[in-house]
């Protein structure tokens, strides 16, 4: 075991460009889906949020009462997509405008010019279901008009799926790339030593003792490339973050920004688990190869 | 799968109807049907023409190729069904010094020496010591930290016995370790393998050298086309004057 960390540590020496390459290429894989991961992590939140903020406002026929309203209420409420239902009067509604739009000449209108303008403001669990509800509201007697912002929810929803797809795609043409690095790096190495390997046998060495320190420098490149990406995100997402809550304040207002501690608790494992798994097939493959001949 | 020793435990070596073709048995085979056994203790000489089989019998001995039919047991292994992790093993009592020496030339000759001992997992202060012993005892104290091409033909051939002694093997295989030496050179070779000889090794020598065949005694068996043409007997053996 010692003997194959040692073996391992300097193997990754020996091969000097190769280790390095395939090292920098762990970490830049590493780096890019972590980027790629913080960003749809902070977007998820994001849209989690504004999901809050995007409303579906149910207009009645004049005239309808308010316990009908509320009955309604009541049933819209029982559907799952929907968070919660609040009753907007004709009264709140014009205060609302009057205060938004009109300011003081609010005071100018002595009748409610909104009076038969009662609605339900609907906020949803998932935005995603918009069109749904919509139909399904837009069915209903008594219902005269609503107003809902099918844009805006698709738009979130589907820069959420493109991001997500982006981090697939990415992470998974980045892992075959590293893959193939750290391959052709133990290839390499393997073929170097090729010399001493067959002398190593004929002295009675075991297949654990010759290819122990091939398994350990696929290894060591996996987790060197995990740790470096780890500072780099650390650092650079990190950074970036704090430069622009400081220098744009606005757009927390907009985004909303996970601290790092809650992103790195999935990152983390990721990571070691990446490097872990992709040091270990890309060092077993060319070792395997080499045993069946 | 087991491979349990048939014959006695005196039999180093058993070889029954042993058959060599390279390349699948299209061509002449390089050994044809032979049946040899060599006793603990023997020291044996195999000589013959060049390409009449005596490396193929040596690289069937170390399970470097596997013969095309028939039976060996080397040291209680049955070659033909000996598994991968016995044969590291089974080469771990066996020293073997090749034609072609096989020293590592970005080694030194010590480090050459101790990896034998190290890749049995042996400590390295322990395989230092140990290689510097037996370095000493060879007469090249003074050479430990030269590489390979520094050393004339006689100390590479020494350096490669010095391995080949680190681990106290029971059988000692050795192609031609005096094929380019001068006679002086060639026999203080031997003279280094009779000693491993006393010390209790096995001892098979390659040599197409009668010379020296006359001067150190001992079994010799001649190969010719891969056939078993003359075999002095495990018997007779000529102790050292
Ligand atoms: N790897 C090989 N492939 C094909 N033929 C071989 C190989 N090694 C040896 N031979 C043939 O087998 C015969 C015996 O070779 P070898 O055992 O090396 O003879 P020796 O060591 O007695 O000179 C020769 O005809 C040689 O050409
Ligand atoms: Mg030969």
């Amino acid at each position: 075991m010692r003997h194959a960390i040692g073996q391992g540590i300097r193997g990754l020496f020996r091969n000097g460009w190769y280790t390095l390459v395939s090292l920098l290429t762990v970490t830049i894989c590493l780096f890019l889906s972590g980027i790629l991961f913080t960003v749809l992590a902070d977007l998820g939140a994001t849209l989690d949020r504004a999901a809050r903020d995007v409303t579906v406002t149910v207009f009645f026929e004049p005239g309808i009462t308010e316990e009908k309203i509320l009955d309604y209420r009541a049933v819209i409420l029982d559907r799952e997509e929907v968070r919660d239902v609040v009753y907007v009067s004709a009264r709140e509604a014009w205060e609302d405008f009057g205060q938004e739009y009109l300011g003081e000449y609010a005071a100018d209108f002595d009748e409610n010019p909104l009076a038969d303008s009662a609605s339900l403001r609907i906020t949803m669990k998932d935005i995603s279901r918009q069109k749904d509800l919509t139909a399904f509201l837009e069915k209903l007697p008594d219902v005269r008009k609503v107003n809902s912002s099918a844009g805006a929810a698709r738009a979130l929803g589907s820069a959420g799926t493109v991001l997500t797809y982006a981090l697939a795609g990415t992470g998974l043409s980045l892992s075959l790339i590293s893959l193939f690095l750290i391959y052709s790096t133990i290839s390499a190495g393997i073929a170097a030593r090729q010399k001493e390997i067959e002398i190593m046998k004929y002295l009675g060495a075991t297949d654990g003792y010759i290819y122990g320190p091939f398994f350990a420098e696929g290894l060591l490149i996996g987790l060197t490339g995990a740790c470096a990406a780890f500072f780099l995100v650390t650092i650079l997402a990190g950074r970036t973050m704090l430069y622009l809550e400081e220098s744009f304040p606005v757009l927390t207002e907009v985004f909303v920004f996970l601290p790092m501690g809650r992103i790195w608790r999935t990152l983390g494992p990721g990571f070691f688990g990446f490097g872990c798994g992709i040091g270990l097939l890309g060092s077993l493959l060319p070792v395997g190869r080499h045993l069946r001949v | 799968m087991t491979t349990k020793p048939v014959s006695g435990p005196d039999t180093v070596i058993r070889l029954e109807n042993i058959t060599k073709s390279y390349r699948g048995g299209d061509s002449i085979p390089a050994l044809l049907e032979v049946c040899l056994t060599i006793h603990r203790g023997e020291f044996v000489f195999v000589t013959g023409a060049s390409g009449s089989g005596k490396s193929t019998l040596i690289r069937l001995l170390t399970r470097e190729i596997r013969a095309t039919s028939g039976k060996i047991m080397v040291l209680g292994y049955d070659m033909q069904r000996i598994r991968r992790s016995q044969i590291a093993l089974l080469r771990r009592r066996m020293g073997i010094v090749f034609q072609d020496f096989r020293l590592l030339e970005d080694r030194s000759l010590l480090e050459n020496t101790m990896l034998a001992m190290k890749v049995t997992g042996a400590g390295s202060a322990r395989s230092r010591k140990r290689a510097r012993d037996i370095l000493e005892r060879m007469g090249l104290s003074g050479r430990e930290k030269a590489r390979p091409l520094q050393l004339s033909g006689g100390e590479q051939q020494k350096a490669a016995l010095a391995r080949a002694l680190m681990n106290s093997p029971a059988l000692l295989l050795a192609d031609e370790p005096t094929g380019n030496l001068d006679m002086d050179s060639a026999m203080e070779i031997m003279d280094l393998l009779t000693e491993a000889h006393r010390a209790g090794a096995t001892v098979l020598v390659v040599t197409h050298n009668m010379e020296i065949v006359e001067k150190v005694g001992g079994r010799l068996i001649r190969l010719d086309h891969g056939r078993v043409v003359y075999d002095s007997g495990p018997a007779e053996r000529r102790e050292d004057p």
